[in-house]
Parts: structure tokens; sequence; C-alpha cells
């Protein structure tokens, strides 16, 4: 039995639907609602197939209402159906909520050991001012680690460079264990001409007792400049760009008076202390106080080698420098104890 | 070199409030580093700790041991202390401490503070000190007893205290191993110049000549030798003020001959010697040793002498060891009275070798080798001699047999501006650059477009114009240097692409989740003997240290092995639960044949893993790192490589039987991964699963291309299509694979599963492979990748035996 159509059914009838769509909760329910009030023999429906009972009149007043209801019945639906897939999303997210302090998923990391690092760093700021790498045998004869560094046999300088001897050749001829990166000066010069600009890293080996700040390993890294017309202020300039390059850009270097018998004059150079930044404090562990760090020895390639290289000595100046890989290391990190770097324990090696 | 500052004093007139710091940095700078800063006094009080007399010694009331001392201290009344110190007399000049002065316990000990006390009834005001309570030594048996010069009320620290610089002197600089050659410098780089010490002396009877002739056989051995007699010396302890330099200098007082000689060459530095004349016959003759004579030294040793050591002798025999040790028979004794004063120039490398063969090394020997001038001999000769006839009571006789005969010459150097511009990068002014050299001790004149110079002739390390623009630079100041960036052109980089590869190795490594290690070149045979094969240790023949440092460490290493199992060792005890570690580094090899004077030192890659894999948490799950972790990681690092090599099973010393792969590419065998015997690894007290791989690199490396060819991404898409095959179990899944990928339609391959069980025969093994079909010039249907696989199991039964699973 349906009701006669009148604009109070209408009223009527949007009272009863508006209500069972606020009570409809899920998207089932607003399917049934939806079949029940919009269906094809849902009452709104219904009520719109019996206008033709009406008179004109009244059809045309009843049929805009019930045509209005419609449509605003099918925005309320979608309004209700789009309210409560934001209320079940917002439910579904409160349930999610993560734990933002747990870990992360752990996964095998790996590391280039500091020292490789390091290296790399030296050697990068040396690539970026024009400098190739080359490297050299850790195997050297006497004659490039010594004789012709203008260390002969039986000089006091010798002393300068403890040695492990192989139990190969004789005399200029005997092998050892390089004890400094400086024998590839003479190996590249003897092999090119000037202008020669390179770095040679590498493993060097001194026979010393290790304690914190000595091992009788480790690695070098030979600087070697031949030109015309390089000078102490070329090797400050180059020495100060690399120490920019390695621990701030307003780092500055100083030298002093130093003695290897390859180079003349020869020179210690030293950085003023990044640790300290400005004044030196009395209490810094790193320069002790002094405001400089000693990090290599340098100087103008001596003539004699020049001259030895077959290049003209009065034409051709050069400056070399070594420093010791480890040492920069220690530095940059704040390692007290070369030892640490060769005993390869995880614990400290993950933290690079 | 420990340079005490009262006595450098003798030479240079340093202002009393000199700033030691700032002296010890400038020297430093400019000469020879100071490595460390001693001194002595500067803990004293110096209001209450003075010099003292001892007025009266009493015995004490109350105690045998103790006794009462009057003291004038400088104070307006003496004051009287009870003293146990048996040594303590009347008369004497001693150290007091009055009440509130700190005390030490011996050096480098607890301070105290003095207080006023009663020791057995009787008030003590202060203390007569001993060496410990001054913190000078430990020693306390008895007070300290100063000379009687000393002035009571003086501070001790003025009186005693001093200053000692330990100055390393570079190996080239023989001058600054002296006080004066310090004095020298200082006096250089602080504007003062230097007062030599006297050398003149009253000559008293018969030539020398007459008393000694003296010969050189070889004046390349020895270009200079004088002898200085001394007649009527009286052989007795040194004075004081003597004893107390010798000893601030570190050196033993020992009588006043051979203390003076000493004290000469700490003075001047060259190394003197006094022989007995008594003991010596006939002429002095320096030469080299003849076969099998021998010499008793000094220190009663009885040496059998090598022929190239260069001897003082006589006609019956060896005397001393040249510049080394003298011998005991000529020995200064207390009986002595005429003296032989041998001040000789002696070649550097020929004392260095006996010193350094006979273990003599010596203040002596470090001075003669670094080559002294044979100039400074005669002024060290007239030197020790004043000192000997002032100190010793002789009388020295009229000359000095001086022989020498190639006389030296002094070098003059021609010393052009724009070289010393060059070298040094700015122009130091004229004036400055000759009043820097002068102050140095050289001669100089402006000359054409340079300098005429004359090193003085204590500096024997100054040779070429080079050495003289270190002088100029280091007296200027290396901080007037400007900082100028390289001028010329960047010589081309020789391209290096073994070196990049193996750099990019490494990161492949590291991207695989390793950790690089570096481990020690040198290792042992029984080290190696854990990781080689008998015989092949036995071919390889290590290289050897001839001076190992510990006998862990005597061999050069020809693998890395057993270096990466002690890592892995190491840090299974630390706890790690997993590891995963690998070295790029060198091995050294023997080379064969006649190539070259070098061992071969070969690039090697080497890894190892152990442990559990973690889970979500972070915590060991079960699983352990096995071969397929290893594999993985060097897939991973090859694909960075841009190579592929092959994994063919295989064998390796050291490994399990069916758990190693060798590694093939480009018909080489470039390496081998592979799970450690228990064996192996007990050898390193590992108890659980590694797994190793080592790759040749010289192999490696050169198979890697220069540079990543890209192809494009495909444009139709794939057919994914899974296969399951059943095999004979020994079939490996590579082989199916390869023979799947040579098809051109499969753009890629990848085993999903394997399985063996129940479902089939027990020699039967299904393996199952996910294939992506693709085409480059059009879309495939699934019509189109059946056919093609349909062809390609055809050829997997024809060639394997394989068949689809159903």
């Amino acid at each position: 039995m349906v009701a006669t159509p009148s604009p109070q059914r209408v009223s009527e009838l949007e009272r009863e639907a508006r209500a069972a769509l606020a009570a409809s909760a899920d998207e089932a329910a607003l399917e049934r609602w939806r079949t029940a009030t919009l269906g094809r023999s849902g009452t709104l429906t219904q009520l719109l197939r019996s206008l033709g009972t009406l008179d004109a009149t009244a059809r045309r007043e009843v049929g805009a209402a019930a045509n209005t209801l419609k449509n605003a019945l099918e925005a309320a639906l979608e309004a209700r159906r789009e309210q409560l897939r934001a209320a079940a999303l917002a439910a579904d997210v409160h349930a999610g909520t993560l734990d933002v302090t747990l870990p992360g998923r752990p996964r095998r990391r790996g590391a280039l050991h500091p020292v490789t690092q390091t290296l790399r760093e030296i050697l990068a700021a040396f690539t970026r001012m024009g400098f190739d790498t080359v490297e050299g045998p850790e195997v050297e004869l006497d004659e490039y680690n010594f004789e012709r560094l203008r260390i002969p046999a039986d000089h006091p300088a010798r002393d300068m460079w403890d040695t492990f001897w192989l139990d190969e050749g004789e005399g200029a001829a005997r092998l050892l264990l390089r004890t400094h990166t400086s024998p590839m000066q003479i190996r590249y010069m003897d092999a090119h001409q000037p202008p020669i600009r390179i770095a040679v890293p590498g493993r060097c080996y001194r026979y010393e007792a290790t304690d914190a700040t000595h091992e009788w390993m480790m690695q070098q890294v030979e600087l070697l400049v031949v030109d015309e017309g390089v000078s102490m202020a070329d090797l400050k300039g180059t020495l100060q760009e690399f120490a920019r390059a390695l621990f701030g850009p307003e780092r500055r270097v100083m030298m002093r008076n130093s003695y290897f018998p390859f180079v003349e004059p020869g020179v210690e150079l030293a950085v003023d202390c990044f640790v300290c930044d400005g004044p030196p404090r009395p209490d810094c562990s790193v320069c002790r106080g002094s405001g400089w760090i000693e990090i290599m020895g340098a100087g103008m390639v001596h003539p004699e080698m020049i001259a030895r290289a077959g290049y003209d000595a009065q034409r051709y100046t050069g400056f070399a420098a070594g420093m010791g890989v480890e040492r920069i290391a220690m530095l940059k990190y704040g390692v007290d104890d070369i030892r640490h770097f060769y005993a390869n324990d995880l614990r400290f090696l993950r933290q690079f | 070199m420990l340079v005490s500052l009262k006595w450098l004093r003798d030479y240079l007139e340093l202002p009393a409030t000199v700033d030691i710091d700032d002296l010890a940095h400038r020297l430093t700078m400019a000469s020879a580093e100071v490595e460390g800063i001693r001194r002595t006094g500067a803990q004293w009080d110096r209001a209450l700790v003075t010099v003292g007399a001892v007025l009266t010694v009493e015995p004490h009331p109350n105690a045998d041991r103790l006794r009462l001392a009057t003291v004038n201290y400088g104070g307006a009344q003496p004051q009287q202390v009870v003293c146990g110190a048996p040594n303590v007399a009347a008369g004497q000049r001693i150290a007091f401490a009055r009440e509130g002065a700190t005390l030490f316990d011996g050096p480098g000990g607890a301070s105290s503070t003095l207080k006023r006390a009663k020791i057995r009834g009787v008030e003590s005001a202060g203390m007569v000190l001993s060496e410990r309570e001054l913190g000078l030594s430990d020693a306390h048996e008895g007070i300290l007893v100063l000379p009687p010069d000393a002035t009571p009320g003086t501070p001790l620290a003025d009186y005693l205290g001093d200053v000692v610089l330990d100055v390393h002197v570079w190996p080239n600089r023989a001058d600054m191993m002296s006080m004066l050659g310090v004095a020298r410098e200082l006096g250089a780089i602080l504007g003062l110049p230097a007062r030599e010490p006297p050398e003149q002396y009253r000559e008293d009877g018969p030539p020398a000549a007459e008393a000694v002739a003296v010969a050189i056989d070889d004046p390349a051995l020895c270009a200079r030798y004088i002898a200085a007699v001394i007649e009527g010396v009286t052989v007795g302890d040194s004075p004081r003020w003597l004893q107390d330099r010798l000893r601030a200098a570190g050196q033993r007082p020992i009588n006043n001959v051979v203390d003076v000689t000493n004290y000469v060459m700490l003075e001047l530095g060259q190394p003197l010697h006094a022989f007995d004349l008594a003991q010596v016959r006939g002429r002095v003759t320096v030469r080299t040793a003849r076969p099998g004579e021998r010499l008793r030294t000094l220190d009663g040793q009885d040496r059998e002498l090598t022929v190239d050591t260069l001897l003082i002798t006589d006609e019956r025999g060896p005397l001393a060891l040249a510049g080394v040790m003298g011998g005991q028979d000529t020995e200064v004794s207390p009986h002595t009275s005429t003296i032989l004063l041998e001040a000789a120039r002696f070649d550097p490398a020929s004392i260095r070798r006996t010193s350094t063969r006979l273990r003599l090394r010596s203040e002596s020997s470090s001075r003669f080798e670094r080559g002294l001038s044979p100039e400074l001999a005669l002024h060290a000769a007239r030197r020790a001699t004043r000192l000997l006839v002032e100190l010793c009571g002789g009388r020295a006789r009229r000359g000095l047999v001086d022989v020498y005969p190639r006389p030296q010459p002094a070098p003059r150097l021609h010393v052009t501006s724009a070289r010393l511009d060059t070298v040094i990068g700015f122009a130091v002014p004229t004036p400055e650059v000759e009043h820097g050299l002068r102050a140095l001790g050289f001669e100089v004149a402006a000359r054409g477009d340079g300098f005429e110079v004359q090193p003085p002739w204590w500096r024997t390390d100054v040779a070429i114009p080079d050495d003289v623009a270190e002088e100029v630079v280091r007296i200027a100041g290396y901080d007037r240097l400007p900082a100028t960036t390289l001028a010329g052109h960047i010589p081309p980089p020789e391209p290096r692409p073994l070196v990049e590869a193996r750099e990019r190795l490494r990161e492949g490594l590291v991207a695989a989740g390793l950790h690089e290690v570096i481990t020690y070149s040198l290792t042992s045979q029984e080290m190696l003997r854990r990781v080689l094969p008998p015989e092949q240790l036995a071919t390889l023949r290590p290289l050897r240290l001839s001076n190992p440092l510990t006998a862990d460490r005597e061999l050069l290493r020809p693998t890395l092995r057993h270096a990466l199992l002690e890592a892995m060792d190491r840090n299974l005890r630390a706890g790690a639960g997993e590891v995963a570690l690998f070295e790029i580094a060198r091995v050294y090899l023997r080379r064969e044949g006649a190539a070259g004077p070098l061992p071969e030192e070969r690039e090697m890659a080497a890894g190892a893993l152990c442990g559990f894999e973690p889970d979500r948490w972070g915590r060991a799950t079960d699983r352990r790192l096995d071969f397929f972790d290893a594999k993985s990681a060097l897939e991973q690092a090859f694909a960075q490589l841009g190579v592929t090599p092959r994994f063919v099973a295989g064998e390796e010393f050291g490994m399990l039987p069916g758990r190693v792969a060798r590694l093939r590419l480009g018909g080489e065998d470039v390496g081998v991964v592979g799970v450690l015997h228990p064996d192996t690894l007990a050898r390193f007290e590992i108890d659980q699963p590694v797994v190793l791989f080592e790759l040749d690199l010289a192999r490696l490396l050169p198979q890697v291309p220069p540079r990543h060819q890209a192809v494009p991404v495909p444009r139709f898409p794939a057919v994914e299509q899974d296969l399951a095959l059943v095999v004979n179990v020994d079939v490996p899944a590579g082989a199916l694979r390869a023979l799947i990928e040579r098809s051109p339609l499969v753009a890629a391959v990848a085993v999903f599963d394997v399985y063996r069980g129940e479902q089939l025969p027990a020699d039967k093994k299904s393996v199952a492979f996910a294939i992506r079909y693709q085409a480059t010039d059009r879309t495939l249907t699934s019509e189109d990748a059946n056919r093609e696989q349909a062809r390609i199991v055809a050829r997997l039964e024809r060639e394997f035996g394989a068949t689809p699973r159903a």
C-alpha cells in the first residue's frame, strides 16, 4: 500500500531517509539504504512512479520536490560514504601508529679502512692540484732507497732510517724493505722528463719498536715536483693548500729547518692546530700547547739529484715532501694510539 | 747534545733574564730541534733555600747519631739545626732550607713543606739538605757539600740552578756537536757575537817533535794528525766546576787528563785522545790493521781487528782504535806524567764502519762520522793543551807535531742572486743576505750578479750555492716565505687502468658489506704452514729478513690468507657475531730467472666471512654466513667492475672438498672461493665455519673493461615464464642456465628453486628457472615464448637429459 504522494509525504520520506542514512555505518548498510530508498523499488522511486495519480498541478509541485530530494539524497549518500571512508582511514592510521624509536632493519655494512680513507683524501687534495699518482716497489735496492738519495753507506744520515734488510744482494744491490717512498723520486725521474708533479703512496717499513706513535709498518705519501722556477714558496703554498683541504680552509703552515740528504734546503712542515683553531690552548692534546702540528718533512730537491736524472740543474728546480698517512689519520680522527690501525678490530674499524 | 745554559754563557753574552722557551723555539726554527728543556733549581724557593756555611758542629745532647749544626745562611743570626748526616763538618758550604721551604723526595718525587720541629728535645729551625731533598737525585746518605767559593745567602737556584737543552743535531752539522757551535748558531739568530775560548798557553821545554814522530799511511783515512806533548802532569780529580760541566752534558768525570779531553770535545766538538807517552815506543803511525793484529781496548776487551780498521800504532803494534777507543796499554794512569795529546781528522766513513761493527758508538764516533774540519784539530789541540797545563800542572813542550799532508783550501762559492731568489721564492734584500751570512761566520762579498761566499772553516756541510740559500732563508726566517701556487703547466696524467680498477674493486667489496682491513706484510714460516701446502711453501721460498724485529715477522708474505684468518680469529674472540673482512695488498714472490733484481710484488685481494646473519633486531639468527654470502659479495663487486667470472667447482688446499669454486675469466684462473677445512681453522683456533676468497688481481684487473658500455632500455614488453627441470643431481644449475641464456629471445634467467626429496628419485633434482623472454624489435606473444621455451627444453634434454617437471 503506497501512500498518496503529497508534499507532506516527500518531507516525511526525507526525514526517514536521512535518519536511516545517518544510522548506516558501513558500506553494506549504505548499499542497503540505497536499495531501500533510491533503488528500483525504493521508497523514493515508488513515490516518483506514483506521481501519475495526481493532477497536473499537484504532480508538478510534488514531482519537483521529489526530484530535488532525489538529488539531495544521492549527494548525502556520497557525503556519508566519504565520511565513513575518512573515519575508517583515521581508525587504520591510529591502529598502525609506528614506534619511530625502534631500530632500523640491520643491513651488513662495510667500510674502507680509516688509513685508506685518509690516503684517498690526501691523494684527492693533490690530484686537484695536478699531481699524478704513481706507485712503486716496497722491496727496494740499497741503491734507490739510500745511495742515489745521497745517503751512502757509512753515512750518519743512515741512522735516520732504521732498516729491515733482506738476505739478498750485496752493497748497493742489497735488498731491503723501503724505509720511505723517496726511492720513487729516482725511479720516476729516471723515466720521465720535467715537468713532473707526482704523489707516491705506499707501504714503508722501519726497523723500530712499536709504541703509541710508531709502527714498524706504515703508509707514506711522497710528493715530487720538478719544473722550471719551482721554489720553497711553491712548496709552502702547495702544502698549505693540502693542509686546507684536509684540516679546514683557514689553516696555515709553518716551516722550520730540517735535514734530509736528498733535499737542500730541508724543512719540517707544521700546520696550525685545527683543534685549538685560534690561540693555542695549553692543555691541547694534539698540539700540546704549541699551536702547531708537524705533519711532514720536505725540501728542495738536491741539485745533484736533478743533474743525476739528466736534467739541467740550473734550469730545473723542484721540491719533495713525505708524510705518514697514519699520523694524518690519527690527527683527523683523534686516534690516540697508532697500534689501533693494524689491530683490525671491528669495534675500531666500524667507527669509520 | 746536552747544552747547559750556564756553560753556554762562557761564549755568549745572553741577557740574565733570557726567555728559555723563546730561545729554544728560535733554535728549533733555524738550526736544530730542541727536544727537551731540563731546568734544575727552578723548584727551589729563592728566599728560603740558600747557600749556607756550617759554623760549628756539636753532639746532640740526647742522641748519639744526631748532631747540632750552626749555619750561617746569610741572615742576621746563624741558625741551629739538628742534622743526622754523617758527613756534616764545620767550614763546609752546604744547601740550607729554612722553615716554609718546599722539599722533595728525589727527582719528580712528592713535595712537602719544611716545618719547625723539636727533634729529641732540641729545636731545629731548618735543614741541611741532601741531593734527594733538593730533587736532584735519590742520594740521601749524606748532605750535599758545595765548593768553598759558594757565598752564604746566595739563592741556591742561582748557585746550582741551570737549564739544560737537549738539542737534536742533524747528521750534517758536525760543528753543532759542541757548546761553541751552539753558541755560534744562537749568536747568529739573536744577533750576539760568540766568544771563542782562549787557546794560548806558555810553551816550556824542548820541541814536541823531539819527543814524538808521527806518520800517516793514507791521508784519505787520516787527513791531519796533531800531537802535543805535555810533561809533568799530576793525574787526579778535576776541579768541581769541570766535573759539574761534564755531568751537565751527560758525562762521567774520570780524571783530570781524560776530563780535559772530554771537556774540549764537548766545548769545540773535536774528540781528543791522551796517551801515556811513556808507554809509546818509537814513531806513531796512523794506518789500517794488519791481518791477525789484536788490541786490548780501554773497556778491557781483547779485540781481533779486521784489516780495514784504522789504528794508531807504534813500532810494537796497535795503540788505539782511531777515533773510537783507546788501548789499555797506553791509558792515562795515576802514574802517568807525560801525555801525548792527539787531535786528528779521521775519515768519517771509516770511523763509522769500525764503531758500528764493534758496537762502540760513542760521543767521539758520533762527531768523527759527521765529518770534522781539519782546522778544528788545531784549535782543539791548543785549547786542550792550555787546560792540561792549567789544571794538571803540566808543562807543554814547544810547538805541535802537525802532520797535514794535503791541506784543504777553504771552498769559495759564487752564489747568484737569481739562484737564491729561485730556490727561496722571494728576494731576500742584499744587505740582509750579507748580514745573515756574516753573522754565521761566512765571508761575503757582493760580486757581479751575486755574491762571493766563503763558509767559515767549521761549516763542513756548506758546499754548493743551494747550501748558502738555506743559510740565508733560515736566518731570514721561513715565516717570511710567501705561499705561492705552482706556476708551470700540469703534466698530463698517465692512464692507470689497473689502479683504478683495483680501487673500484675495493669500493665494490665495501658496498657488498665487507670491512677493509690492513694487515702486516711480514709473517713467519709457522703461520704460512697453516695455509700453504708444504711443497708449495718449499717452492715459494719466501723472502727472508736478515734482521727481523721478532721471530713472528721474519718472512715477506707470499699470501694474504693467514692474515685474514688471524684478523677473523681476533674479532671472533672479541665477540663479533658476524665478521666479513677483506684486504687488498701485495704478496712478495721470487722471480723466476733473470727478470731483474727485485721480487715480484703481486696485488691480491682476500676476504673471509664468518658468523650468523642478524635478524630484524640485529640479533644472531641460526643462519650462518656461507659460501653463497661470499659468492654474492664477489658478484656484487664484479658487477661494479663490469666482469663476470664463472664459478667452477674446484679444489683448493685448506678448503673443504665439494665446497670450493675456482673463478675463471677469459681463460684464466683469477681466484678461488670456498669453505675452509676445519683442520685449517683449528690451526687458527677458530671453531666455526669460515668462507674465504682470494683474487689474483694481476690476472683479474687487466680484463676489466676500461669503461661500461651502456645498453638501451628495452622498448617492447617481456613475457615471463617459469621452467622447472628434472636433472641428475650432479648437473650444475649454472650449466643449465648458460644453455638457456644462449637463446636470443631470453633477456634474463634466474634460478628460483632447487628441490631434492621424496617426490623425485634419489639421484635427481629439480631446478626451477624464471625466464624473461623479450625481443628488441617487436612485442612477443605468449605463443612466441612457448615456442622458444619448447626449443630450449629440447636442447636441455639433449645435452643434460633434463626433463620438464610436471
